[in-house]
């Protein structure tokens, strides 16, 4: 008796795995997303209301910005929770944007950096500052306009805490996250 | 000792204390899966067409990442459900002249050694069966999508010591947090192991785990650093703490150490 009380636990034991599978394999079935997109520096993405081709990016130190443009001094810098000023650096993403749609506003909100667990969003008041003659409201529809996407980065934030873990990080500029796609801005 | 230990493990998990723990933390497991994933089960369709966000899967609704009221539940109670199957049994093992018969027969370390043990495995146990259970049903019922950092949706920041880990390989995180907490909460279990020696009352020695836990979050929270309880949660372990974790660990291993040596030396038992 002992014996098939064994048998028909492992019989019930091998119905739930198997029944547990089923479900896991339907679900990412039913639900399956669009493959993800990489693209690289140079190739075209289009999306529905624009299309933007990544150029260039460059990772510039604090003391390079300032030089650059002297204003930035005021945009990057920020204060910890342990009231500790932090000096940002920045990571400028060089592109060429064509809209064919501009009634949804300029879309900030598309593009992100990440790598890893790091993610950043375009910072406006770097964009306004480094993109002086960009006037989103005046644009005209389906001419290529070259445009500086600007991120702040704040190393201090980071596991090792420096300058160089970011040159060394695989960073991408995500453009949609449905489907997934983005611009891989590291050399392989 | 094989033997003691089976006998041991039957004791700490064949028991009506073991059946209520587990009872308890699918209770507070079914409540998440209830509040919050079939919610968004149901309205899965309208989440596929949305571009802005990436759909909520599996990695960003399990329980563990997502950080709900029901999260938060089980992280305040788990010491104490994990304590209460076994841990009255080393004081009560004393009390009742127990261990006398078992010492006859075997040496008296090793019959502490399998009691320390199996209160680490049972408390481990306790603590990772409802997440392993919350992880499998939230994967039957949401699609394991991978997790994006650019979405802006997952809790884990780049200061979190496995954010690259849940990023890049989301499997192998769940598997390391399961493990983190297994190890976590079963030495917290340990603590009985330490009071059974020190208290004069059964209850106390099962509440004494969750006494201490509780106590170190908040003497933590008043000086500004992370305990126990926040860097279990794993998502919220981070890089800058971890010299504390290693720091209260040690503590940890050190008092449970040293209540080993100190039953084993003392001529109590004759």
């Amino acid at each position: 008796m002992f014996k098939n009380k064994k048998v028909i636990g492992v019989i019930v034991g091998i119905l739930t795995v198997a029944f547990i599978i089923f479900c896991i394999v339907q679900t990412n079935i039913t639900f399956a997303l669009e493959d993800e997109k990489p693209m690289h520096i140079g190739e075209e993405i289009v999306r529905e209301k624009y299309s933007i081709t990544v150029k260039d990016y460059e990772i510039v130190s604090n003391s390079d910005m300032q030089k650059r443009y002297p204003a930035s001094k005021e945009i990057l810098i920020s204060q910890n929770k342990d009231n500790e000023v932090e000096m940002g650096d920045a990571i400028l993403v060089h592109c060429v944007m064509n809209f064919k749609d501009k009634s949804k506003g300029f879309p900030y909100a598309d593009f992100n950096l990440d790598s890893g667990s790091f993610r950043q969003g375009i910072s406006a008041e770097l964009f306004a500052l480094i993109n002086k003659e960009f006037k989103f409201s005046q644009i005209e529809l389906n001419k290529d306009y070259e445009i500086t996407f600007p991120f702040e980065i704040y190393p201090i934030r980071f596991r090792l805490g420096g300058f160089n873990e970011i040159k060394t990080m695989k960073i991408r500029l995500v453009c949609c996250l449905n489907p997934l796609i983005y611009v891989q801005l590291y050399k392989e | 000792m094989k033997a003691l230990m089976k006998i041991e493990l039957e004791r700490a998990f064949k028991n009506k204390w073991f059946y209520i723990s587990v009872s308890i933390t699918l209770l507070i497991v079914l409540m998440d899966i209830w509040q919050n994933v079939l919610p968004i089960r149901k309205n899965m369709e309208s989440w596929l067409n949305e571009s802005a966000y990436q759909c909520p899967g599996l990695y960003m609704q399990w329980m563990e990442i997502n950080l709900r009221a029901p999260s938060m539940i089980y992280h305040f109670i788990i010491p104490l459900l994990a304590a209460l199957p076994y841990s009255m049994s080393i004081y009560t093992d004393v009390k009742n002249h127990y261990m006398n018969n078992i010492v006859t027969k075997i040496e008296k370390k090793k019959y502490y050694l399998s009691k320390l043990i199996t209160q680490f495995i049972g408390g481990g146990c306790i603590a990772t069966l409802p997440l392993l259970c919350s992880f499998i049903v939230t994967a039957m019922l949401l699609p394991a999508i991978h997790p994006v950092a650019a979405t802006g949706q997952y809790p884990l920041k780049v200061s979190a010591v496995f954010g690259d880990l849940f990023f890049y390989n989301p499997l192998l995180f769940v598997i390391v947090l399961l493990i983190i907490d297994f190890i976590g909460f079963g030495m917290i279990n340990c603590i009985a192991y330490i009071f059974a020696d020190l208290l004069d009352n059964k209850y106390m020695v099962a509440l004494s785990p969750f006494i201490i836990y509780f106590l170190q979050y908040v003497v933590c929270s008043l000086i500004g650093r992370d305990s126990i309880r926040t860097y279990l949660q794993v998502v919220h372990m981070r890089v800058q703490y971890l010299g504390y974790i290693l720091f209260d660990f040690t503590v940890l291993i050190a008092a449970i150490v040293i209540a080993y040596i100190v039953r084993c030396k003392r001529k109590d038992i004759l």
